[in-house]
């Protein structure tokens, strides 16, 4: 019998199910009947264990040190928040306690009071401008996040969210070296000996740009307008300033499109589960997928 | 693969009141620390204790202090929590092989499982009335990974890609495993004498 089982029983999926408990031993095929009791029996659920009042007690004690401290987050990201709306008639800034001087509070003391300064800072018409996107980028966001929360749709004040275009630039744009003077002969060598080549964005480089749009507008190729180089301006400081502007503007080009915040909250998600230390990193992802970008532009 | 778990009206015993207690207790609430410690602590215990019977109290003391430290920043729900206790779970029991430079303790004696196996020409009717001890003892005489994975399928009533995300490999792994387990444990149930 359990030869058969061996041979018919033991596909992927039917095995799954075993495991998930979806086939019950009264419901079982024969082959697999005896398998599925067994793990009905260790699935079975066990009687409640005595409390342990005194483990109980350290839990509690536990929870208690850690609740009272406010985390990182809360105490980089709660202030500006603060400042911005204008608080002081609700919370003065001087006010405020420091680390050591704070007291320990509940998380629910706490939330209580960010969501009072969030009425406040209704009343005083702060979500008409965070409605209207206005606030300062990071603001926007935090304004954006709180007023979520209560229904209230607003701008996250990022530019570009989950897909960081590889094209965005900061302004005011970059304008390069001029390909036609002085620096000719310093990009031309730049771009054949591989300096800003394919790594480095040769095609994405304003530098080298304007040298494709000189050739063009010279009716020749790269390769034929560089040949006219004259190597007079090899080593003299508009040479040199020409390959470091073709270095930086390639950089700008390759990396810059999403905000200083996205990389912090991409790379809050990810290995939670996988690491050998203990903590919430197990709860549930909170923010996905927006840490690709490597922000020079926020 | 669907996450289908394993006896679902049992093992999310809290149900509605999941929130409120999980709030309660986040806030340092003893009724409501001990309503999750006593839903879950069973399970948590079985699961140690089929793998390292001497320590499986120590360690689920730690296991319980160690989800205190982090549970005031937990987010999710029942099924979440579930996951993360059984998660730090695993971890403690990691961590106690590592420091102990062993992999295991102790194996369930096969002569303790056979007289634990039921007798009787009517195997169907016995293997229904297997109990539970016997039902783990045969669990616990698997290598450590499977006894790991049908453990933290069985008891925890984790999905595969769960108890993969638990145990640091990847699904198709956690289903191979899983496969060669139950291979196993067929033969081990067809090949255990049945002698009174």
């Amino acid at each position: 019998m359990y030869r058969a089982m061996n041979r018919h029983m033991l596909d992927d999926r039917r095995a799954d199910r075993l495991l998930s408990g979806a086939v019950p031993p009264d419901d079982a095929p024969p082959d697999v009947v005896g398998l599925a009791a067994l793990l009905r029996s260790a699935a079975a659920r066990a009687p409640s264990a005595a409390i342990d009042q005194k483990l109980i007690a350290a839990m509690v004690a536990a929870i208690s040190a850690q609740a009272s401290e406010p985390t990182d987050k809360q105490r980089t990201s709660r202030r500006p928040f603060l400042k911005w709306i204008g608080t002081g008639a609700f919370l003065a800034a001087s006010s405020e306690p420091t680390d050591k001087q704070r007291t320990p509070r509940r998380p629910v003391l706490q939330r209580a009071r960010v969501g009072g300064l969030v009425a406040g800072a209704l009343l005083f018409g702060g979500t008409g401008v965070a409605l209207a996107g206005g606030l300062p980028g990071g603001m926007q966001s935090v304004a954006a996040t709180i007023l979520s929360k209560v229904g209230i749709s607003v701008p996250n004040g990022h530019p570009a969210t989950g897909h960081p275009s590889p094209h965005v630039t900061a302004s005011p744009a970059p304008k390069g070296p001029n390909a036609s003077g002085p620096a000719k002969y310093g990009l031309c060598t730049a771009f054949f000996s591989g300096q800003g080549g394919t790594n480095g964005n040769r095609d994405n480089s304003v530098a080298f740009q304007n040298l494709q749009q000189e050739a063009q507008a010279a009716g020749q190729s790269i390769q034929e307008f560089c040949a006219s180089a004259t190597p007079g301006g090899k080593g003299s400081p508009d040479a040199e300033h020409s390959q470091g502007s073709n270095q930086g503007s390639g950089q700008g080009h390759g990396q810059g499109s999403g905000s200083g915040q996205d990389k912090g909250q991409g790379q809050g998600s990810g290995h939670n589960s996988d690491g050998n230390h203990d903590g919430p990193d197990d709860a549930p992802a909170q923010s996905h997928g927006q840490g690709h970008a490597k922000g020079n532009d926020g | 693969m669907a996450a289908v778990r394993y006896l679902p009206k049992e093992t999310m015993a809290i149900g509605l009141q999941f929130e409120s207690v999980l709030t309660a207790a986040q806030v340092g609430a003893e009724w409501a620390v001990a309503t999750l410690y006593r839903d879950l602590h069973p399970a948590v215990l079985r699961y140690l204790h089929t793998q390292e019977q001497r320590e499986a109290e120590d360690l689920g003391s730690e296991t319980w202090l160690a989800i205190a430290r982090g549970l005031p920043r937990f987010r999710g729900g029942e099924a979440d929590f579930r996951r993360w206790v059984f998660s730090i779970a695993h971890r403690r029991l990691i961590d106690f092989r590592r420091q102990a430079g062993r992999r295991r303790t102790q194996l369930a004696p096969s002569d303790a499982i056979a007289e634990r196996m039921p007798s009787g020409d009517a195997e169907e009717d016995a293997m229904d009335h297997l109990g539970t001890e016997a039902a783990l003892a045969l669990i616990a005489t698997l290598p450590p990974d499977m006894a790991e994975v049908v453990l933290l399928r069985v008891v925890a009533g984790l999905s595969a890609d769960e108890v993969a995300r638990i145990m640091g490999k990847s699904p198709g792994n956690i289903r191979v495993l899983q496969h060669r387990a139950l291979a196993r444990l067929a033969r081990e149930l067809a090949a255990e004498p049945v002698t009174p």
